[in-house]
C-alpha cells in the first residue's frame, strides 16, 4: 500500500504541476467557422443641420488682436476692432530725456482673413473708459467701450502678414507728450496711475474698407507702443527707448476683440434676433454656416437615430461618422477653412452644455481628403459617443451637436457647409452597427 | 468494514477535487471540429480501455474499473479497492490540403475509484471529460453589410463538459450481472470573439454553463464460460444551459461595457439515447478479444448547429489483449499487450459529409506488485474528418499514461 500511495502522490504532483497548455492558433479549420457577429453600415439616418448665432462669445485670452473689415458674399460685412490696455514694466525715464517720436508696433501673428492685396486702413483711437472685463473676467465680441471719435492716427497700408514681421505706425508726438512727462516727473509711477491718465487704445479698421482682417500678436516683445527719446550731455546725444505693452501687471485680460457683422441681405438676418432661433439648412440654400468671432455655428440633430432599435437582434453601435463637405467655391486661399472643428453638445436654448470628449481627450471633426473622384475635402466628425448617449437616454432630450472651429473666439474664419439635402453633396451620417445576438 | 471506507474517503475526495480544478481549466483538444455542439467527444477511457480501442461492454475485470458497463463492477474481486487515474497528451496533425499544422494539447484525462466489498456489489465513482473544446481562429474576414469594407474577427473557444459517474453492478444470477449508473454532466464552454474595424474593438465573451443528470443501465451475461455478452443503455437527457455574457467595445476610443448579463437561459443541449452491445471472450489461453457496437440516436434530438447537422452515430470497436503467461515467474510473463481498432461514424454532418473517424490503439500494461495494480501506457492513432469543402482532416496521436492501483482494503482490520 505504501508503494501505491507513493506512486499515486507522485502522479498527483505531476498533474498538479503541469502548466495549462496555451490554446494553439492556426489557420487550418478557419473555413469551418465564420464570425458570429453581423456588422452593418447604415447611412440612411436623417440629419438636420441648422444655423444659429451665439448671443456673444468670449474674445479675450486669445493672444491675438484682430483688426480689419471685409465684405463677404455669404456673411455680409465683417469687422473687427481690437482694444488694448497698455502698461509698463518700469516707470523710470531720466528727467533730462527729450521725446523724439512715438510709434505703435504691431507684430503680425501670421493670421489673416480675406484679401491682403488691397489697401487696408487702420485708425488708432484713445479709449475713454477703463478696459475692464465683466464679473467673470472675460470680454466678449459684443463688449462696448467708449473711445474718442477722432483717431490719433489713420494709417493706410498693404498688409504683409507673412512677408513682414510687424506693422509700424508712427503716432503724433503730441499724443504721448503728457504721459511721457508725467513718468519723467514721477507723477506716474505705476500702472494704476498710468491707466488713470491713459485708459488704452482701440485699433479699428476704416469705415468703408474692404480688405483683410489681420491678426496681430499680443506678445510683449512683438506688439508695443515705443517712446524714442534722447539724453544730451557734453559728449553729444544718446538715444533711448521706453515701451508700453499689453498691461503686464493686469490680472484680467488687458485686450479683446470687438467683432461685428452686418448680415443684412445674406438671408441669415433672422439668427441675429435670438440665439434660440435656428435656421434649417433647407431654408438657407441647402447650406449651413459657421463663423468664428461672430459666433455663428451649425447645429446638428439626428431625429431618426433611435430607429437603430428597429433592427432585429441584440446589437451595439460601434462607429458614428458624420461626413459634411464645405460648399463648393465657398473657400479659397484668402477665405481659408479651418482644418479641425470642436464638437460640443447644446441644450434646447442653444447653450453649450458640454464638450464631446473621449477617454483620451476632446473629440474633433477633422478636414480630410474625401474618397470621391475629385478628392474633395470633407469634415469627418466622430459622433459615436453622442449617438450612444441619445440611444441610451431615458426620455427624449432636445439637445443637439454644435460644430465650430477651435479658434472660435480668436479668428473670423468661416465655413459654408453643404446641408443634408444639398445637391452637390448631402451631409450624411454613417453608422457602423454590430449585431452579436440574432435573437 | 465501513469505517475503513470513511477513513480513506476524504483523501480520495481531495484528490478528485484537485484534478477536477484542472479539468475545468485546461484543454484536452485542439481540434477545429470542437467548434460544434459541446465540443469533440473525449478520447479518455479508464485503465486498460484506451489500449483496447475503448471496447469491452461485455468484458469483466477483476482488478480494474471497466467504465464501459456498470454490470462489470460485480466482477471486481472481493474486498478489492481500485484507484484509477490517467493523463493524455495529444499531438494533432491537421490539414486542409493546402496547409498542414501540428497542434498539441493534453492534461488529466480521468480519475476514479471503485470497490467491491463482498465480491458481489461493486460500486465506482469516476470523473472524466465528456467533451472538450479548444480552438482559436484568427483573422476571420467578414463583410460589412451595406459597404464594400471588411472586418476582422478572432474567435476562440475553450472548456468542455465533465462527467461524474456513480455506478453499481450486482450479480443477479451466477451468469447474469446487472448494473446501473448515474452520470452528472456539467461544465462550461467559453467562447470569445473579438472584432476589429478600423480602430474600433468589439469583444463578446460568452460563458455557457451546462448541467444535468443522465441514467444508464447495463448487463453482462456469461455464455457457458466461453464468452460473455453485454449491453448498455444510456437514456436521453437534456443538459440545461445558462450563459454569462459580457460585451465590451471601444466607441471613439472610449472603452465601454455594453452588456454584462449572468445566468441567461440559452438553448439546452440534448444528449441522445445511447445503446451499446458487445461480446467478449473469456480467457482463451493468453488471449482475450472483445467487440462492441454502439449507436447513439443524435438524429432524434432535433438539434441544429450553425454549419453541421446532427446524425445518428455508430461506433464499432474491437480490442484484443495478450498476456504471455499469467502463471509465469518472469516479470514479462505478466505484462499485458493490447491493441484496438475502432470506427466511429460521427454525429455531425457538414455539407452532407459525415465527420467520421478511424482509430488504432496499442497498449501495454505493466503490473505492479501482486494485487492487480498496473501502469498502463497506450498510444492511439485516430484519423478524423476528411478533406473537402471547408472540412479538414486530422491525424490525432494520443499518448496516455494511466495508473490502476488496486489493493485489498477490507481485510486490514484483521491484521491490526
Amino acid at each position: 500500500m505504501r508503494v501505491v500511495t507513493a506512486i499515486f502522490s507522485l502522479f498527483i504532483a505531476i498533474v498538479a504541476c503541469s502548466s495549462p497548455e496555451e490554446i494553439p492558433t492556426f489557420v487550418v479549420g478557419e473555413d469551418l467557422s465564420e464570425s458570429n457577429v453581423r456588422i452593418l453600415s447604415i447611412d440612411t439616418f436623417d440629419l438636420e443641420l441648422s444655423t444659429f448665432k451665439f448671443d456673444s462669445i468670449v474674445t479675450s485670452g486669445s493672444d491675438r488682436l484682430l483688426v480689419g473689415r471685409y465684405l463677404d458674399s455669404a456673411f455680409g460685412t465683417v469687422e473687427s476692432s481690437a482694444f488694448l490696455e497698455l502698461g509698463g514694466a518700469t516707470f523710470e525715464i531720466p528727467e533730462e530725456g527729450e521725446l523724439d517720436s512715438i510709434a505703435l508696433i504691431l507684430g503680425y501673428d501670421r493670421y489673416f482673413y480675406s484679401d491682403t492685396t488691397t489697401l487696408a486702413q487702420i485708425n488708432v483711437h484713445r479709449v475713454t473708459d477703463d478696459i475692464k472685463p465683466d464679473d467673470v473676467g472675460a470680454f466678449f465680441n459684443t463688449t462696448e467701450i467708449p473711445y474718442q471719435s477722432l483717431p490719433i492716427i489713420t494709417r493706410n497700408f498693404k498688409p504683409r502678414p507673412l512677408g513682414e514681421d510687424s506693422l509700424h505706425i508712427s503716432l503724433p508726438k503730441a499724443f504721448g507728450q503728457e504721459v511721457f512727462h508725467k513718468i519723467q516727473q514721477g507723477l506716474i509711477s505705476d500702472n494704476a496711475e498710468l491707466i488713470n491718465e491713459f485708459k488704452g487704445i482701440t485699433i479699428r479698421p476704416g469705415d468703408n474698407t474692404d480688405a483683410a482682417i489681420i491678426g496681430f500678436s499680443t506678445d510683449l516683445e512683438r506688439t508695443y507702443m515705443r517712446f524714442f527719446y534722447s539724453v544730451s550731455d557734453e559728449f553729444g546725444k544718446e538715444e533711448f527707448i521706453y515701451d508700453l505693452t499689453e498691461n503686464p501687471t493686469s490680472i484680467d485680460p488687458a485686450y479683446f476683440n470687438s467683432i461685428r457683422s452686418e448680415l443684412a441681405g445674406t438671408g441669415l438676418e433672422e439668427i441675429e434676433l435670438d440665439q434660440e432661433i435656428s435656421l434649417p439648412s433647407t431654408n438657407t440654400n441647402q447650406q449651413s454656416y459657421v463663423q468664428s468671432g461672430i459666433g455663428i455655428a451649425t447645429r446638428i440633430q439626428f431625429p431618426t437615430i433611435k430607429k437603430l432599435y428597429d433592427i432585429p437582434g441584440t446589437g451595439t453601435l460601434l462607429i458614428g461618422n458624420l461626413l459634411i463637405r464645405p460648399a463648393r467655391n465657398s473657400f479659397d486661399g484668402f477665405l481659408s477653412i479651418p482644418d479641425s472643428l470642436s464638437v460640443n453638445i447644446l441644450d434646447q436654448n442653444n447653450d453649450v452644455i458640454e464638450e464631446l470628449a473621449s477617454a483620451d481627450g476632446q473629440i474633433y471633426g477633422v478636414l480630410r481628403n474625401g474618397d470621391d473622384e475629385f478628392d474633395r475635402d470633407q469634415y469627418e466628425i466622430p459622433v459615436g459617443l453622442y449617438l450612444e448617449r441619445k440611444l441610451n437616454e431615458t426620455f427624449n432630450v432636445d439637445d443637439a451637436l454644435v460644430l465650430f472651429p477651435l479658434d472660435f473666439g480668436s479668428a473670423v474664419s468661416r465655413i459654408v457647409l453643404s446641408g443634408e439635402q444639398n445637391q452637390q453633396f448631402e451631409a450624411k451620417l454613417i453608422v457602423t452597427y454590430a449585431i452579436y445576438d440574432p435573437e | 468494514m465501513p469505517y475503513m471506507i470513511l477513513n480513506k474517503f476524504p483523501i480520495l475526495l481531495c484528490s478528485v477535487l484537485t484534478v477536477y480544478v484542472h479539468s475545468q481549466t485546461n484543454n484536452l483538444t485542439s481540434s477545429p471540429y470542437s467548434l460544434f455542439g459541446l465540443g469533440v467527444e473525449s478520447n479518455s477511457g479508464l485503465g486498460k480501455n484506451k489500449g483496447l480501442g475503448n471496447s469491452g461492454i461485455a468484458r469483466k475485470d477483476d482488478f480494474a474499473i471497466n467504465d464501459l458497463n456498470p454490470a462489470s463492477l460485480a466482477s471486481v474481486n472481493k474486498q478489492m479497492f481500485i484507484f484509477d487515474i490517467g493523463s493524455d497528451v495529444e499531438v494533432d496533425f491537421v490539414s486542409d490540403r493546402s496547409n498542414d499544422e501540428t497542434r498539441f494539447a493534453g492534461n488529466f484525462s480521468n480519475v476514479g475509484f471503485g470497490f467491491n466489498a463482498n465480491g458481489k456489489l461493486g460500486v465506482s465513482l469516476t470523473l472524466q471529460p465528456a467533451t472538450n473544446v479548444g480552438y482559436n481562429l484568427l483573422g476571420l474576414v467578414g463583410e460589412i453589410e451595406g459597404s464594400t469594407d471588411q472586418f476582422i474577427s478572432n474567435v476562440a473557444g475553450s472548456g468542455g463538459i465533465n462527467n461524474i459517474s456513480v455506478a453499481a453492478g450486482y450479480p443477479l444470477t451466477h451468469n447474469l450481472n446487472v448494473g446501473t449508473r448515474l452520470y452528472y454532466l456539467f461544465g462550461r464552454i467559453e467562447e470569445t470573439e473579438s472584432v476589429l474595424i478600423e480602430d474600433t474593438f468589439l469583444t463578446i465573451e460568452e460563458i455557457s454553463l451546462y448541467k444535468n443528470f443522465q441514467m444508464g443501465v447495463g448487463m453482462q451475461y456469461d455464455v457457458k464460460g466461453l464468452f460473455a455478452i453485454g449491453a448498455t443503455v444510456d437514456f436521453p437527457t437534456v443538459l440545461n444551459a445558462v450563459q454569462d455574457r459580457t460585451v465590451q467595445k471601444t466607441l471613439d476610443f472610449m472603452p465601454t461595457i455594453t452588456e454584462a448579463t449572468e445566468n441567461e437561459p440559452i438553448a439546452d443541449f440534448s444528449l441522445p439515447l445511447d445503446i451499446g452491445m458487445g461480446i467478449s471472450t473469456q480467457k482463451l489461453e493468453s488471449f482475450s478479444i472483445s467487440v462492441d457496437y454502439r449507436k447513439r440516436y443524435w438524429g432524434s434530438t432535433g438539434q441544429e448547429d450553425d454549419i453541421g447537422e446532427y446524425v445518428d452515430q455508430e461506433i464499432l470497436a474491437f480490442g484484443a489483449a495478450y498476456v504471455p503467461n499469467s502463471n509465469g515467474l518472469n516479470y514479462w510473463d505478466h505484462v499485458n499487450f493490447r491493441m484496438g481498432l475502432s470506427y466511429d461514424s460521427g454525429y455531425l454532418k457538414v455539407n452532407d459529409t459525415a465527420i467520421e473517424n478511424y482509430s488504432l490503439s496499442l497498449g501495454i500494461g505493466f503490473p505492479i506488485g501482486k494485487k492487480g495494480s498496473s501502469i498502463n501506457l497506450a498510444y492511439n492513432y485516430k484519423q478524423n474528418g476528411t478533406f473537402g469543402g471547408v472540412l479538414v482532416e486530422e491525424s490525432i496521436n494520443t499518448f496516455s499514461l494511466n495508473f490502476t492501483l488496486s489493493d485489498i482494503w477490507f481485510q486490514k482490520r484483521f491484521y491490526d
